[in-house]
């Protein structure tokens, strides 16, 4: 009970005070129109689109070339000690035929929720490396899969082999200092401490890159990020 | 100093002896490598590629997915080898050797153990089972339901014969494509056929493969059923090889392949392997045998030849292709006032995901004129002393489809590939691989083509007499070599890159006369001599190119 309450405290102080760094990531260069997904192998797929057709989700750009799907981390500066995780869960839902959302961030330890709400089969081949990979069949009688990633890995593949334009990623996290941009490219890490930060954004195609951000107590600071097309 | 002591207590914990070394470096190391990674010398040359041990992912196991097999898994694995694969069955060394080559691969993949250790996944967990049912009728029709609901279909085709609409675009996690199993083919399959290793397929997954573990989503007693159907769907060994087709004598022809007929008619299996004896020789032949039958009415022959190919190809068609991870971004090509950027990039690039392919074809090859006793022309299309005719059909996509599931089940539409048409079959002389012409004034052929969900059936139709001096004769009565060539299409099959079998025989029934006997005697003799002469060409031929996977021939020598 005293640790409940000594947590809530913890939660408090740093949602209040504490620093964080936001910023907006930006595609540097002509929007490109991505290709219409063709789903036609699978009616249930097909039929989920009675207008628009979805389309490749390499590049998501929003209004002013924002960048959607960039995950966001501290990669180093923080103290180095053990993060409490979260008991929410962290989701990725299949609907549509594609993975809502395409990236998604999850802490160490923390319960991992894949979602089936298309009436056919998905595979969720989990393609990781340092954490034990699977290959969980989805047909309809699973609609719901709880799994957990025990380490660290930046970032996890995951594949449909059914519907081959089917790709997400996972980026599991020691700690809670992470985000994922939204289509108007802004991210948040809230509750840091003061120091020096390295902030890392990672793109599926473009890699990573990193800036160094100093933030005293309770500040909050921009740092803004662009990727662009890597000449051949 | 230090290195040399960790490596010797790791190698005294973890069980390797200097017998699991001698046996590594005599037998594995070739294709798996000195340290296990799976590039030894050989790694290039073999496909599917050797396991890299160092991932520790292993295909086979009946262990949760995600989790490492039980030693016991890989013991099978070595003793009785991986069917279609280029590992062999190690049996023969002893059960001593198999144990000590097992605990030997340990180390090499001992960062998983550490972790699956430290996670509480080590020992692994064997997958529950439950004990295997009694199967009837009742469970067989349910597993089919359970088949169909969990979308078991979409990669193994409606029938299982492997021709789901994903089944050309899967990839293995290498991103290499890889064909799901032929249901039909329990044989072949890589982890065993037994009902047991069936439901350990499916519950388990095969690591690796897009294969999935459906042990969370199906209940045990549903997956016995399921076991059970794909079960049902083929024998667990592979059909014996007919000598000969003999075509019965009958009073009226079958006019459709659906003939009842066709039910009494003899079913001759013969096997196919890839045509290795000219450039480009086929190493993967897809399709892998054809059966016959034939019947006659003293004027016309009529056979029936049917065959597994997934893929329905023909002429100016193209096909999903393998979804292999490149470095498609997935932009639209059109668009051009924005593509500047781009162009660059992507200037290598393939527009679409679909490939053109080249059509499916299928040809039965016969001496010319009256085939002499004991002569057959040289198997790959005749040389210049002896032509072979070569009874031809090449996919021009001139068939019609038909809609909708023909056996009433609604649903699963789009499982349903079927086709059904008359096609015309070129009556071909060869004198040799590039010396093919059209047979002049030769009988006609008449053919008729049926493509059902991943299978061919094509019914061809002549005068066992007259025509060119070329025509193959039939007479009732004599043996007639014969021989079959398969080409899959999908798989750039053309040429001589095709599937082909050994020479059989034709025999047509003759009503019954003294003579026959002593014929039909000396006949099968000839024809024991040539099997046993086949089989042993064919045991050469397999060790001559130790590369190239060859479970028939070894069929073959049985
Ligand atoms: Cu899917």
């Amino acid at each position: 009970m005293k640790i409940r309450v000594i947590m809530m405290g913890l939660m408090l102080t740093s949602v209040v005070f504490a620093g964080e760094i936001t910023g907006v990531v930006k595609w540097d260069g002509n929007a490109p129109k991505m290709k219409a997904l063709k789903m036609d192998a699978d009616p249930v797929c097909a039929a989920a689109y009675t207008g628009d057709a979805a389309r490749a989700e390499t590049l998501v750009l929003g209004e002013g070339n924002t960048m959607a799907n960039i995950f966001v981390r501290i990669s180093s500066g923080l103290a180095d000690k053990t993060y409490p995780t979260p008991s929410e869960s962290a989701v990725m839902d299949q609907k549509g035929c594609v993975y809502h959302p395409h990236v998604v961030g999850v802490m160490v330890d923390q319960t991992f929720l894949f979602k089936n709400s298309d009436d056919t089969l998905h595979n969720v081949n989990v393609k990781a490396k340092e954490n034990r990979g699977f290959n969980l069949g989805m047909p309809t009688s699973l609609r719901e899969s709880e799994q957990k990633f025990t380490r660290e890995e930046l970032m996890i593949e995951v594949k449909c082999n059914v519907h081959p334009w089917m790709k997400s990623f996972i980026g599991v996290s020691s700690h809670p200092f992470f985000d994922v941009t939204g289509e108007d490219g802004k991210f948040a890490i809230k509750g840091l401490d003061a120091g020096t930060y390295e902030v890392e954004v990672w793109h599926e195609k473009l890699g990573t890159s990193t800036q160094k951000v100093t933030i005293t107590k309770d500040e909050s600071k921009a740092v803004d990020f662009s990727f662009s097309m890597p000449s051949k | 100093m230090k290195v040399l002591l960790v490596l010797s207590v790791s190698l005294l914990l973890f069980g390797q002896t200097d017998e699991g070394t001698a046996v590594y470096d005599k037998y594995c190391s070739q294709c798996h490598g000195d340290q296990g990674a799976g590039d030894g010398p050989a790694a290039d040359f073999v496909d599917p590629k050797p396991r890299d041990f160092t991932t520790g992912v292993f295909k086979f196991r009946s262990t949760q997915s995600g989790q490492l097999p039980q030693e016991e898994d890989l013991i099978r694995v070595v003793r009785d080898g991986i069917p279609g694969t280029s590992m062999p069955a190690f049996g023969h060394i002893g059960d001593a050797k198999v144990n000590a080559v097992v605990k030997h691969i340990q180390p090499f993949y001992q960062a998983t153990i550490d972790r699956d250790k430290e996670e509480g996944f080590y020992p692994p967990q064997v997958a529950e089972t439950g004990n295997p049912p009694k199967i009837n009728d009742a469970k067989i029709a349910h597993g089919r339901e359970v088949y169909l609901e969990s979308g078991c279909g979409d990669c193994h085709g409606y029938q299982g014969r492997a021709d789901g609409p994903s089944a050309l675009t899967l990839v293995d996690d290498y991103d290499a494509a890889i064909l799901p199993a032929n249901l039909h083919r329990g044989w072949e399959f890589r982890s065993g056929h037994s009902l047991e290793d069936i439901f350990k397929a499916f519950t388990t997954g095969i690591s690796g493969t897009p294969m999935a573990s459906f042990a969370d989503a199906i209940s045990v007693d549903d997956r016995w059923d399921l076991a059970a159907y794909v079960a049902s769907l083929s024998s667990a060994e592979e059909y014996p090889t007919s000598p000969q087709v003999t075509g019965a004598l009958v009073d009226e022809l079958p006019q459709t392949m659906d003939d009842e007929i066709w039910d009494t008619a003899q079913k001759a299996y013969f096997p196919l392997t890839g045509q290795m004896m000219w450039d480009p020789v086929n190493t993967h032949p897809m399709i892998r045998s054809v059966s016959v039958r034939a019947v006659h009415d003293g004027t016309k022959l009529v056979l029936l030849c049917e065959w597994d190919d997934p893929s329905y190809s023909f002429e100016g068609a193209s096909a999903p292709e393998a979804a292999s991870d490149d470095d498609d971004w997935g932009f639209e090509e059109e668009g051009s006032e924005e593509e500047g950027d781009f162009d660059d990039f992507f200037s290598d690039e393939e527009e679409s995901s679909n490939v053109s392919v080249l059509p499916d074809q299928f040809a039965i090859q016969f001496p010319t004129g009256i085939p002499a006793d004991n002569e057959r022309p040289y198997f790959v299309m005749g040389d210049d002393k002896n032509a072979v005719n070569l009874w031809r059909w090449s996919h021009d996509g001139s068939l019609t489809a038909v809609e909708a599931a023909a056996d009433g089940q609604t649903g699963h539409q789009n499982l349903w590939t079927e086709f059904v048409g008359p096609v015309s079959i070129s009556n071909q002389i060869a004198k040799g691989r590039d010396k093919v012409s059209e047979n002049s004034e030769a009988l006609e052929i008449k053919g008729q083509l049926h493509y059902r969900n991943g299978q061919y059936r094509l019914m061809l139709t002549r005068d066992l007499q007259g025509g060119s001096d070329n025509d193959i004769q039939l007479e009732p009565g004599r043996f007639v070599p014969m021989l079959f060539w398969a080409w899959d299409g999908h798989r750039q099959d053309s040429d001589a890159k095709a599937c082909i079998s050994s020479w059989y025989f034709l025999n047509l029934e003759q009503p019954v006369d003294k003579k026959v006997y002593v014929k039909t005697a000396a006949a099968v003799a000839l024809t024991l001599l040539f099997l046993w002469w086949a089989t042993r060409t064919a045991k050469r031929r397999a060790l001559e190119a130790p590369e190239q996977s060859n479970p028939q021939s070894e069929e073959l020598a049985v």
